[in-house]
Order: structure tokens, then C-alpha cells, then sequence
């Protein structure tokens, strides 16, 4: 079974059921509409290519456990996400926003109250976690202006506020 | 009217987040053509991509530190990144030097808005040497100062009398105002093995206690549940290297909410503990527990019901036959050296079955594990069991505190990579340090 996904750029994607429902924000649109397409308004077709090929992919992986605050970050990228995610900084942000927005984050812990079965095919991360973990290794050990330059960021700090603000970090700096 | 027009998300905090997602996502869509994307990401993102950066984790106090970490130079890349980054740097704090202990308490004397944001603060365990006087007592300074507090990882040490009222300085404390903190949920506190102490009167104080660490702390007497305040929201107790199980265990059985026991470097619980024998603790933590005989754990399978466990790799291959079963999850801890082959696996299902979630935790430095990624998979779908892999950074904060011995100085110093013959220099820097004020 398929649903239909309608982006923001008109473009319409015949998408298997069972991939679609991996992101939240879908399943819970297409318990209400039916056989309708389901609109996407904030996502371009770009963007939603790249996602639903990251969910098809991943659809067999196994489920992480419950984030009972006890499991702590990693910045490990498995090869194929490391390949997935190799895309120009304009498309990254796009994927962080997207699945952000598509709500992909919490499908792996509501995930967690339906059968095992059903567990054991859902997907092992999303995209949007393997966007921030890009992100933080992109921005690890460079300095502020290393990380301007490298988002074409424009500082726009005084020199006042820039001042105050190494004099509040001083005692981080100095251990 | 478009056919998805009544196809509106159920509200709830979920929809909410929803609609301001989608609010987000337009703005930021918007202002994106105009500006740099990086700068447009909102706090939420930010703070999602900052989680990934490096922390200190708990170190003991030596004298010496490994090089600032470049973290906090987010701070300081643009204004949009500055709320968000100041957020995330301020939220959880790792002291380990005089100079930085001293520093933050300037910093939140002349900023008290930075206080709220605290609120996970760790302090230093004791090294070879005990932590100055001096420096314990700007500890305590610097904790009296915030309210926001949610979780203290503290050495116990000797406070000057008068430190706060009733203080005696007769005894080893750790650098809290009783009852002060009333958001503290998760208290670690470690002594140093071999200082006998009464901590139930200070711990208790907290009553919103929910996870409680002791590691190397040698209780002096068996605590009294008719005399000690009942901890009525503590879920875990963590206890290693002292084995106070036998003091602890009539107090934690009148503790209603508890549910988990950690055992780390321990010897085995003998006679049966009435808290693991009361059918209550549904998960169980047992880890680097070698020296455990057959005969001292017998008990372990008539005794005990838990269903969940958490264990280190020599658990596996030395104790698991005396674990209660079947067993719902089992999360199996490997050191960056360690490895289980997955034929070992594949024995280990076939001689108890029945095991529905396994969870394999390693470090990324650990290639033979990440390496068998897909054989483990393999293996447990042969089994119908769900994995999944914790895969942690060598960086990452612990979520147990870490204690060393005196006699692990020389691999301590091996860690923190400095070279022998700055040996003299470090303790120069070390003595000057117990006369901070002079």
C-alpha cells in the first residue's frame, strides 16, 4: 500500500505505506485523511527525496532504546549516513530543519510501545540527528572565527560585547 | 477547499510544538533567502547540535587538566548563536581546577542571571592528594549560590566549622546546604575508601531525591529507618567500591520508589540483601563484580525478580547463570578493548532463551565491535531479539562518576598524557594551590 506526499513545490511522491509512516508528522496525517494526498507545505521535493531515502534505508534497522537520560551522545556516523549526509551546507540545514519539522526525532520513542515485531523494522536514527551530529563535528576545535568563515556567518558582536563575553568564559579558558 | 484542510494534528503539548515548528520552519524559510542558514537555525536546533560537542566529564582533583576544550567558542561566533550556546555551556559545569573554581565564582557574582542556567555541576574526586581546604570551601560558595541545581557529582571533604550553620568541621561532608537544593534529583557523592563518615543526615536532607551514588564511601553505621528521613522519590542507588548494601539495606527497603540497584566493583551481596530479595527491583546494574563466587551468588535466582540488567562484559561470561530468567533487557557495557564474538552470542541465546531487547554499548574507538555490527544483528533476528547499539564517544560524560584509587595515579597520568618529567612542574603547580589565598 502507498500513500501520495505533496511537497511544497507541487511535486508528488508515491511513497510505500510502511516508509511514510517512519515519519511522525505523516502517520498522524494519514490516519485523518484517507486516501487524500497528504500536503507537505514546508518541504521542498529536494529535501523530501533525500529523507524518504534515508527511511527506506533504514527501515530494517533496529530500534535504539528509550532515552531514559542515561544513554549520552555519540558523534559516531555509520558509513552509509556519512555518504547520506555528504551534501552542500544549504541542503544540510534544509535535511535539519525538515526533520525537525516532520517531527522524526520522537517516532523512534512512541515507537517504543508497539509490538516487538514491529519494532525490530523501525529505523535506528533520523535524519535529523545525523544532520546534528554532522553540524557539531563540522564545528568540534575551530574557533569562532573558524566557524564564521565556515558558515559565511557575519560576526556582529562589538568588540564591547565580544570583550565581556571572553570575560565571562575566563574561568572555562583557564582550566 | 483542499481535501486535507480537516486533517488538522491533535493539539496537546505534541500539536503545540507542532504549530511552533511550523512557525519556526516559515520564518526561518523566509529569512533563509535573505541571510546565512547557520544563523537562522533556531534555539532548539542549536541546542540539539550543541549536545554533540564535547563535555569534561568528572575528573579527580590532581592539579593538573587536560587542555581547554574549544567549546565554549560557540559563544562568541554571531548573536544568534550566543542564547542558545550560553544555554548549553552554563547547564552542566565541570570544576577541576582552583583557577576555574575561582573564576566562575567571580563570574556569578557579577552575572547572577547565569545562575538559573546551571544545573548539573560537577566537582573533582579526591586524587593522591586531598583537595585544599580552601578550594572545598569556594566548592561550597559556589553551590550556595545557585538554586537551579538538578544534579551535584561532589566529592566529601572537610568543611571549616561555620561553613553553614551547624557546621562543626568535625566530620567529612560534601559541599551542600542541607535541604538548600530542593531540585537536586540525582546526588553522586565519593569519599576515598578509607574515611569512615555519617552522610545519611546530609543526604536525607534532600528530599527529592531520585538517584543516589555512592562510590567509596564508608558508611560508619547501619542507617535507621526509624530515625533517618525516608527518601520518598528515590528510584536508583548506585553503590561502588564500598560494599554498604549491609548499613543501607532496612533504610533503602522503606524507600517506596526504589527500583533499580547498581553494583560496581563490589563484593557479592552476602546474606541476601532484603531490598534485592523483596521482589521490588525490577532492573539491575552489576558491573567489574570478578571476585564473585558460585557459592556467595547462589541466591541470586531464587532471590531476585528483576527483569532488566545492565552488565559489563566479564558479567557475561562469568555470572549470567546465576541471573534470574527470563530476562526482558539486557544492556552489555564492552571497554574500548573488549569484544564479544557473535558466535558467543549465539551460545549465550541458545542456553537462555526467551531475552526480548538486547542493548550493546561501546565506545567508536572500539572497531571490532563496530565492526560486527551487522553479525550481532544477524544473530538476534535469528532469535527474534531487538538490538540496538549505544555507540559512545571517548569524550562522552559518564553517567556513573568515576572514582580512583591512589594506586591508579600512574594510569591516570598515562591518560591524561603528560610527560613523566613534567612531574616536578605539576607539583609545584599542585603546592601552590594548597595556599590559594596567600
Amino acid at each position: 500500500m502507498s500513500i501520495t506526499i505533496v511537497t511544497s513545490d507541487n511535486e508528488q511522491f508515491c511513497v510505500e505505506k510502511l516508509v511514510a509512516q517512519r515519519i511522525a508528522l505523516i502517520e498522524d496525517m494519514v490516519e485523518n485523511a484517507g486516501d487524500r494526498p497528504i500536503p507537505l507545505p514546508n518541504v521542498t521535493a529536494s529535501v523530501l527525496r533525500k529523507i524518504l531515502e534515508y527511511c527506506e534505508h533504514h527501515k530494517n534497522d533496529p530500534l535504539p532504546p528509550y532515552d531514559d537520560g542515561s544513554r549520552s551522545r555519540t558523534t559516531h556516523i555509520s558509513e552509509w549516513d556519512q555518504k547520506f549526509i555528504t551534501v552542500d551546507q544549504e541542503m544540510l540545514f534544509e535535511i535539519i530543519l525538515a526533520a525537525n519539522y516532520l517531527e522524526m526525532k520522537p517516532l523512534l520513542y512512541v515507537r517504543l510501545n508497539v509490538p516487538r515485531v514491529q519494532c525490530l523494522t523501525a529505523c535506528n536514527a533520523v535524519a535529523g540527528d545525523i544532520g546534528c551530529k554532522t553540524v557539531a563535528n563540522m564545528i568540534k576545535g575551530k574557533s569562532p572565527e573558524e566557524i564564521r568563515k565556515l558558515f559565511n556567518i557575519v560576526n556582529n558582536f562589538t568588540p564591547e560585547e565580544e570583550a565581556q563575553i571572553r570575560k565571562e568564559a575566563e574561568w572555562a579558558e583557564d582550566r | 477547499m483542499p481535501p486535507y484542510e480537516n486533517t488538522k494534528p491533535h493539539l496537546g503539548i505534541h500539536g503545540r510544538w507542532r504549530q511552533t515548528r511550523t512557525w519556526l520552519y516559515a520564518t526561518w524559510s523566509l529569512n533563509s533567502k535573505r541571510s546565512c542558514l547557520a544563523t537562522r537555525l533556531p534555539p532548539e536546533i542549536l541546542l540539539d547540535i550543541f549536545e554533540y560537542l564535547p563535555r569534561h566529564g568528572p575528573k579527580y582533583w590532581s592539579g593538573i587538566d587536560d587542555p581547554a576544550t574549544v567549546t565554549w567558542n560557540i559563544a562568541l561566533v554571531c548573536r544568534g548563536w550566543h542564547g542558545a550556546a550560553t544555554e548549553f555551556l552554563y547547564h552542566s559545569i565541570c570544576l577541576t581546577t582552583a583557577k576555574s573554581v575561582q573564576g566562575l565564582c567571580r563570574t556569578l557574582q557579577i552575572q547572577p542571571s547565569l545562575r538559573s542556567l546551571i544545573k548539573v555541576i560537577t566537582l573533582p574526586t579526591r586524587g593522591p592528594g586531598r583537595i585544599p581546604s580552601p578550594i572545598v570551601t569556594i566548592f561550597a560558595r559556589v553551590i550556595n549560590m545557585i538554586d537551579s541545581l538538578e544534579r551535584v557529582d561532589s566529592p566529601v571533604d572537610y568543611l571549616p566549622s561555620g561553613t553553614y550553620e551547624g557546621w562543626t568541621g568535625s566530620e567529612e561532608v560534601f559541599p551542600l546546604a542541607p535541604g538548600k537544593h530542593r531540585n537536586i534529583s540525582h546526588l553522586a557523592i565519593f569519599g576515598d575508601n578509607y574515611h569512615k563518615g555519617r552522610f545519611d543526615r546530609q543526604v536525607t536532607s534532600f528530599h527529592n531525591l531520585r538517584v543516589l551514588e555512592l562510590s567509596a564511601i564508608r558508611l560508619s553505621s547501619p542507617v535507621d529507618p526509624q530515625t533517618t528521613p525516608i527518601l520518598n522519590s528515590l528510584e536508583r542507588i548506585i553503590i561502588s567500591y564500598f560494599n554498604n548494601l549491609p548499613y543501607l539495606d532496612e533504610w533503602l527497603l522503606a524507600c517506596p520508589r526504589l527500583r533499580v540497584v547498581d553494583l560496581i566493583r563490589l563484593p557479592a551481596p552476602n546474606p541476601v540483601p532484603k531490598i534485592l530479595a523483596c521482589g521490588r527491583i525490577t532492573h539491575m546494574g552489576i558491573s567489574e563484580c570478578w571476585q564473585w563466587s558460585k557459592e556467595s551468588t547462589r541466591w541470586f535466582r531464587t532471590y531476585t525478580r528483576f527483569k532488566s540488567l545492565d552488565i559489563s562484559k566479564d558479567t557475561l561470561l562469568c555470572h549470567l547463570d546465576k541471573f534470574p530468567r527470563p530476562l526482558d533487557t539486557m544492556r552489555i557495557r564492552f571497554r574500548t578493548s573488549e569484544h564479544l564474538p557473535p558466535a558467543q552470542l549465539q551460545q549465550h541465546f541458545e542456553a537462555n532463551p526467551g531475552l526480548k531487547n538486547l542493548i550493546l554499548r561501546f565506545d567508536e574507538a572500539n572497531e571490532r565491535m563496530v565492526y560486527l555490527k551487522s553479525d550481532f544483528i544477524l544473530v538476534c533476528n535469528q532469535h527474534e531479539v531487538a538490538i540496538s547499539f549505544e555507540i559512545s564517544s571517548f569524550v562522552e560524560r559518564s553517567n556513573v562518576s568515576v572514582y580512583y584509587p591512589q594506586t591508579r595515579w600512574r594510569e591516570l597520568r598515562k591518560t591524561l598524557k603528560k610527560p613523566l618529567d613534567r612531574r616536578s612542574e605539576i607539583e609545584r603547580i599542585v603546592d601552590t594551590w594548597d595556599h590559594p589565598f596567600k
